[in-house]
């Protein structure tokens, strides 16, 4: 090949890198490398070139424009200054649809809108293994209920407690990335009540998880919401602008040719734009561990407990709870649906895969455990988190606080430690696969109305209105604990809710395990039911190291007679002053008979005495075994020497 | 007098041994084997129990019959004739000739004491933090397997002693 051919063929190659670069930037505003040109090439049209893995590890800067809702750029120079839409925005480049089916965004999530119909089809999203629910709790009432879209068994729909899905998002936004739920359903028929007209949709907010800023204020987000300024929300918490005004000062009615002072107001920082309009937003397809925290944050109280060991082993959330672009997250159980099973759980990167062609345990450095002396029989009845997660269990039960149970992180929030909801940890329970393993409980406590078997919870405000002055009025209150509720104000409250409808069933009040009615004669009785039993979820983290394990000790720190394990005592919350300060242990919980539980405790006093012994019989009988075997070598020896004789 | 006494303790502790043995392992076969004959299911609850209570009185009776009984049951010349008129069938008139019964005796004698070592052993070597998983389901099949070779070989052993004493008494 001559020189000039040559140089004529680097000419053709940079003329087409320079014409796929220009066409890579006219597609969208990410700035991508030559990697993702190719692969772009290659993959469907309705790919977005932001969902192609271009397998470069750097990462891509985003120096993009900002979208509002009504996909005009906006920015700084711009009138009026309206807040950016991130579905608009990031559906630039990336499939919003597709992600917004994603596990953080699809509770709720039960039919889609088919194009060619206009039909609504349902969807039907697996639930998946019993999660933490969304608590809303009420001191006047005295009520902590367990709500969720999601159809875990013990949760109520929050529809049934009289919140829709906008107030859902009132209350629960905080913490909710948006998207789902928290989008109005426009073919749905609304109600009065909510404020999606003013306060608009709560979209998808990426930045929740993915910006790196460190100027990125989640608690700023929950702010927002407070003020109903759920399409604000995400740009006064980006740091890219300031956001005042509040939608709860408007009227339900409000038009923006109507003017007010409470109008949001955006007001962006210069300073944080560039030239053409464009922004540079500090995005990271790898989430940084405190964007989960904020939401998936646990205080133990009293117990000091260390970072998971995973975390400090320098792994991140993200390493294990994997997502492709459908940001259905692994959620890293045992038998969790549709995961490929060397990534799904603890035995996925800490045990050898029986089945997998090439070696895939180890992942990450993840160490393979020995277990030395303990029974293989632990592993059939024990999930991995009831050794290595959680608080190592104590004598009695610890509350715990959580981010989305107590609103931690956001501002104004009651720190106290009293405040509800209570709940309890850690609590030995046997999880779907009928493994023990450690679980936080809340015990429910709500009115309800009870039909046949069906419990059906009656709103709050239904029972504020009802109760009148009988029930605590909120000034009375001097903390967001319990209220001191005594037997005599529960009958009065069931009397009169009996009294004003009981076509809807027999109104009940659940609390502490218990659910409590009027007899015939008008007197409070107690009796068991299913759904006044606790509410449980499943601990994961944080995870102890392997040296504070249970059993690390010896059989004793689970069968001693006094274990925690087995005998520690779960506190039976309840409002009810009668009832306060009862408990329950363990072996209740955990589905074993207290008094086999017990005696087979009692049985490793002995447990010494038993290696002892046995040791010692097979010793004997070594010895005896050993003794006999020289012998009859002796008589060998003795016959081979006979035989010598003969010859000799 | 002493003397007499003394062989008369001997035997009647020999034969209270060799009861409780037959009874430990009894209940040890009853509630080793019986969950997974007749339920299915591991060996767990309070059946474990039993089987944890009675073993290590066998193990113990295990001992005692060992120092016991050894002695008795160590192989001569006659159990040495009686193997060579079988595989030589030697008519020769050679001394002594065993039973046959009382040599497949002594070999089940000298099976169960061989088996009652791993038995016992891959039980109590993992309570001990020896054996990481691997090891504690190869102790766990040992222990599985030698216990069928033991209660073969003790079925036949104590089936032989019961006709002996049968034959005894007749």
């Amino acid at each position: 090949m001559d020189f000039h051919k040559l140089t004529l063929h680097l000419f053709k190659l940079a003329f087409l890198g320079f014409f796929a670069a220009t066409l890579m930037c006219l597609s969208g505003p990410c700035y991508a490398n030559d990697n993702d040109v190719q692969n772009a090439d290659e993959s469907p049209e309705f790919t977005r070139i932001g969902d192609i893995k271009s397998g470069n590890m750097g990462g891509e800067v985003h120096i993009i424009n900002l979208y509002d809702h009504q996909d005009f750029i906006t920015w700084p120079g711009g009138e009026p200054q309206n807040p950016f839409s991130l579905r608009i925005t990031c559906g630039k480049c990336h499939d919003y649809e597709t992600i917004s089916r994603g596990w953080h965004f699809n509770a709720g999530f039960e039919s889609v809108l088919d194009p060619e119909s206009g039909q609504k089809v349902p969807v039907k999203i697996d639930p998946g293994r019993v999660s933490e629910p969304w608590i809303y709790w009420d001191c006047q009432t005295a009520t902590q209920i367990p709500l969720s879209y999601r159809p875990w068994p013990g949760t109520y729909r929050p529809e049934q407690l009289g919140v829709s899905k906008w107030w859902f998002t009132r209350i629960f936004g905080r913490h909710l990335p948006g998207g789902g739920v928290s989008v109005r359903d426009e073919t749905a028929d609304l109600d009065p009540k909510d404020r999606w007209a003013v306060s608009g949709d709560l979209e998808i907010n990426c930045l929740t998880c993915h910006s790196a800023s460190p100027s990125y204020n989640q608690s700023e987000f929950a702010n927002q919401i407070a003020k109903q300024n759920f399409r604000w929300a995400a740009t006064a918490a980006s740091g890219l602008a300031t956001v005042t005004g509040s939608v709860k000062a408007l009227p339900g009615l409000w038009l923006p040719t109507d003017g007010s002072k409470d109008v949001p107001n955006v007001v962006y920082h210069k300073s944080r734009f560039l030239p053409e309009q464009k922004t540079f937003i500090d995005i990271q397809k790898k989430i940084s561990n405190k964007r989960c925290l904020y939401c998936h944050s646990t205080k133990n109280i009293g117990a000091h407990t260390d970072e998971d060991v995973h975390l400090s082993a320098g792994l991140s959330c993200v390493d294990c709870h994997r997502n492709g672009l459908d940001h259905v997250i692994t959620r890293g159980y045992e038998g969790e649906p549709n995961q490929p099973g060397h990534v799904a759980s603890c035995k996925g990167c800490h045990l050898p895969a029986e089945s997998s062609p090439v070696p895939v345990s180890g992942r990450l450095g993840a160490p393979e455990p020995a277990h030395p002396g303990i029974p293989t029989v632990h592993f059939d009845k024990l999930t991995c988190t009831a050794c290595h997660s959680g608080p190592w269990p104590g004598k009695t039960t610890i509350r715990a606080k959580t981010s989305r149970a107590h609103a931690l992180g956001t501002q104004n929030v009651n720190i106290s430690d009293e405040t509800l909801p209570h709940i309890f940890s850690p609590v030995f329970i046997p999880d779907q696969t009928g493994k023990i393993g450690p679980h936080k409980i809340i015990w429910p406590s709500f009115w309800a109305h009870l039909k046949g078997r069906q419990v059906v919870p009656i709103a709050p405000q239904i029972v504020k209105e009802a109760a009148g002055n009988i029930l605590y009025h909120k000034l009375e209150l001097e903390s967001a604990t319990w209220p001191k509720l005594t037997d005599q104000m529960v009958t009065q409250v069931l009397g009169i809710l009996a009294s004003e409808n009981s076509r809807q069933g027999r109104p009940v009040y659940i609390c502490g395990g218990k659910l409590y009615c009027l007899d015939d004669s008008g007197k409070l009785t107690e009796q068991e039911h299913p759904a006044a039993g606790p509410y449980a979820w499943p601990i994961a983290h944080d995870v102890r190291p392997a040296a504070q394990s249970l059993g690390v000790r010896g059989c004793a720190d689970c069968h001693a007679t006094d274990a925690p394990f087995f005998f520690g005592a779960v506190e039976v919350d309840s409002p009810l002053a009668s009832q306060q300060g009862r408990v329950k242990i363990m072996a209740d919980f955990e589905g074993i008979d207290a008094v086999y539980t017990k005696a087979f405790a009692f049985a490793f006093v002995f447990r010494p005495w038993l290696k002892l012994i046995t040791i010692a019989c097979s010793a004997v009988v070594a010895a005896v075994l050993l003794l006999y075997a020289l012998k009859a070598l002796a008589c060998l020896t003795k016959v081979f020497a006979r035989q010598d004789n003969k010859f000799d | 007098m002493v003397m007499l006494r003394s062989i008369w303790t001997l035997g009647f502790l020999k034969k209270l041994v060799y009861l409780l043995a037959v009874l430990c392992f009894v209940v040890l076969s009853i509630t080793g084997f019986g969950p997974w004959l007749v339920f299915q299911k591991r060996l767990a609850g309070y059946w474990a129990m039993a089987h944890v209570t009675f073993a290590p009185v066998f193990a113990l009776c295990m001992a005692a019959l060992a120092v016991m009984c050894a002695d008795n049951h160590r192989f001569d010349k006659s159990d040495w004739n009686f193997l060579s008129r079988i595989f030589r069938r030697s008519t020769l008139d050679e001394g002594p000739v065993s039973n046959g019964s009382v040599l497949v005796m002594k070999v089940c004698f000298w099976l169960i004491c061989g088996l009652a070592i791993p038995l016992i052993l891959s039980i109590a070597l993992s309570m001990f933090p020896l054996f990481g998983t691997a090891g504690q389901k190869f102790l766990f099949q040992l222990h599985r397997y030698s216990t069928l070779l033991f209660a073969l070989a003790a079925i036949v052993y104590v089936y032989l002693v019961a006709i002996t004493q049968v034959k005894k008494h007749n």
